[in-house]
């Protein structure tokens, strides 16, 4: 099953516990993502794009307005979230299966189950034979793609993506484009991927949400209308795209003139 | 911004073949863990040259500057009188007394250590309401409390056992109460979203986390382990490498107290050892650039 999200006049501050100075990181905003779908979320660094995924997946809460997941408000974190971060989080003491088999510990499998399913996934992200590898003998590339498997393990509904590919280098990062493209297709899960790469949101995303810098709140959404989201690479080469990034950079950077 | 984007596409083409990327940087790996370490041949000959040439130094110059043997007592004195200390003076009984108190010294110390360590980071509120005190007792000289346990339980084997578990404490407590402060919040964050609670996020995040600290901790308590048992046994008693140091020392038997320094530095290196061997096995997944 997949879910949709909404995000309902959200603002979230921070109040410093010692200075007692607080920020709005996020002041007012709402989007909301269909089932199966793909947003990409831009903005300037400092925008609380952050703060957004870590409202959504339950981690903190919000100063106020409501997040919803399949219209039942997100009050804590919850099983059919999936989160994946620019670090890959592979716990550098477990093994690359292991590491896969961490989100479905506090599930009811037996073990066998576990590791039955672990391998499944790593299957899929062609890192079978590293099943026994630890983190620090992969690249970073195929970390990021274990750390996918951990992700999907679980069989999320809800995928949320925070600047997975921007530690990698670009021909790794087209690679994992690619491959992320296809696998979260095939998963049919709903997906925000949060980025500052203009382009990397043009070419993996159904529609595009824009930032303002903090607070942050949106200031432009539109559809890219491309079609075939399972192959960025081809998308990346449409003359489309290249008009879709312009838009992006044109309202980002008059943005930044006014603030 | 536009630059990179423009980059990323002309870049595209060329990538259609990814794979052998990833198995190229992950064959660096071996070779490197080559090379790294383990010093040449020469190295080692240099090493066993030198100390050669201060068994030489010792043996034969003090003789030819007339200093006499309870002043420095050359290294074949020192092994005649090891001989002796063997047969009368129960050398074999006194090392064992201070290597099982350093040994049970060093394993409570850094059980407690630990142990408290781990609370400490549990709970801010009392890290923060304890923190002054802990610091004002890591500066105190442990060792200055050594009469002081005399005083308290007497001649026997329990103060310098706690002056061994005071001394051990310290550094470990501290290790594993900053890798608990210093824990990935993402890692946490990972473990809560996917549901675990307190306890398993402290087992299955925030203990494997601190491990090589722990162990930071554990190879200094190792070495400070031998300094705690030699001040009590110094300090009061009448066993132990300690005492044979003040006992030599009442005898102007300066060749006994060689030999007493000299085991005490066997203890401390073999403890230090045994720990780094652990480490290495348990923390086997940390790359190591130095040794």
């Amino acid at each position: 099953m997949t879910s949709s999200l909404e995000l309902r006049n959200i603002t979230k501050v921070f109040t410093d516990r010692n200075t007692g100075n607080s920020v709005t990181a996020v002041e007012d905003m709402s989007f909301s993502v269909g089932a199966g779908e793909l947003v990409a979320v831009v903005g300037p660094s400092g925008c609380g794009k952050s703060t957004i995924l870590n409202m959504v997946s339950g981690l903190y809460g919000t100063s106020s307005g409501q997040v919803l997941i399949n219209g039942d408000e997100v009050t804590g974190t919850r099983p059919e979230v999936g989160f994946m971060l620019q670090k890959d989080l592979l716990l550098p003491w477990r093994n690359i299966v292991k590491n896969v088999e961490f989100g479905l510990e506090e599930r009811k499998f037996s073990r066998a189950e576990r590791r039955e399913r672990a391998m499944q996934e790593l299957d899929r992200m062609k890192l079978a034979e590293f099943a026994e590898h630890y983190p620090h003998q992969l690249s970073g590339g195929m970390r990021q793609r274990a750390a996918l498997a951990r992700t999907l393990v679980i069989e999320p509904d809800i995928i949320l993506l925070d600047e997975p590919f921007s530690a990698l280098d670009a021909q790794t990062k087209l690679v994992l484009q690619r491959h992320f493209a296809r696998t979260i297709a095939e998963a049919g899960v709903t997906c925000v991927l949060i980025t500052h790469d203009l382009n990397e949101a043009v070419i993996m995303a159904d529609r595009v949400v824009v930032m303002s810098g903090r607070p942050g709140t949106v200031v432009d959404e539109f559809a890219i209308e491309l079609g075939n989201r399972r192959d960025p690479l081809a998308r990346s080469m449409e003359a489309q795209t290249g008009v879709y990034v312009k838009r992006l950079f044109d309202t980002l950077h008059l943005e930044n003139e006014a603030a | 911004m536009a630059d990179t984007s423009a980059s990323l596409k002309n870049g595209a083409p060329e990538i259609s073949s990814g794979a052998p990327v990833h198995k190229g940087s992950k064959m660096a790996n071996p070779f490197k863990k080559l090379t790294a370490g383990s010093g040449s041949r020469t190295e080692i000959l240099a090493m066993i040259g030198v100390g050669l040439v201060f068994l030489a130094i010792w043996e034969f110059l003090p003789p030819l500057l007339d200093v006499p043997r309870y002043i420095i007592p050359t290294f074949s004195n020192c092994l005649e009188e090891f001989g002796r200390m063997m047969q009368r003076e129960n050398l074999m009984g006194h090392f064992m007394s201070t290597l099982i108190s350093a040994l049970v010294g060093f394993a409570l110390g850094g059980l407690l250590g630990a142990a408290s360590g781990y609370l400490l980071g549990l709970s801010s509120l009392w890290e923060r309401v304890l923190s002054p005190y802990i610091l004002a007792l890591q500066i105190a000289p442990k060792v200055a409390f050594a009469p002081l346990f005399i005083m308290w339980f007497g001649y026997n084997a329990i103060p310098k056992l706690l002056v061994t578990v005071l001394i051990v404490f310290f550094p470990i407590l501290v290790n594993v109460l900053q890798s608990m402060k210093t824990v990935d919040r993402d890692l946490v964050n990972l473990a809560r979203v996917y549901s675990m609670n307190r306890l398993t996020i402290f087992r299955k995040i925030e203990v494997p986390s601190s491990l090589p600290n722990l162990f930071a901790g554990l190879r200094i308590g190792a070495t400070l382990a031998v300094i705690g048992v030699t001040v009590g046994e110094l300090v009061g008693g009448n066993t132990g490498l300690g005492f044979l140091i003040s006992y030599g020392e009442g005898q102007a038997n300066t060749a006994m107290v060689f030999n007493a320094i000299f085991l005490l530095t066997v203890i401390g290196i073999a403890l230090y050892f045994a720990v780094a061997a652990v480490e290495k096995r348990v923390l086997h997944y940390l790359v190591r650039e130095d040794h």
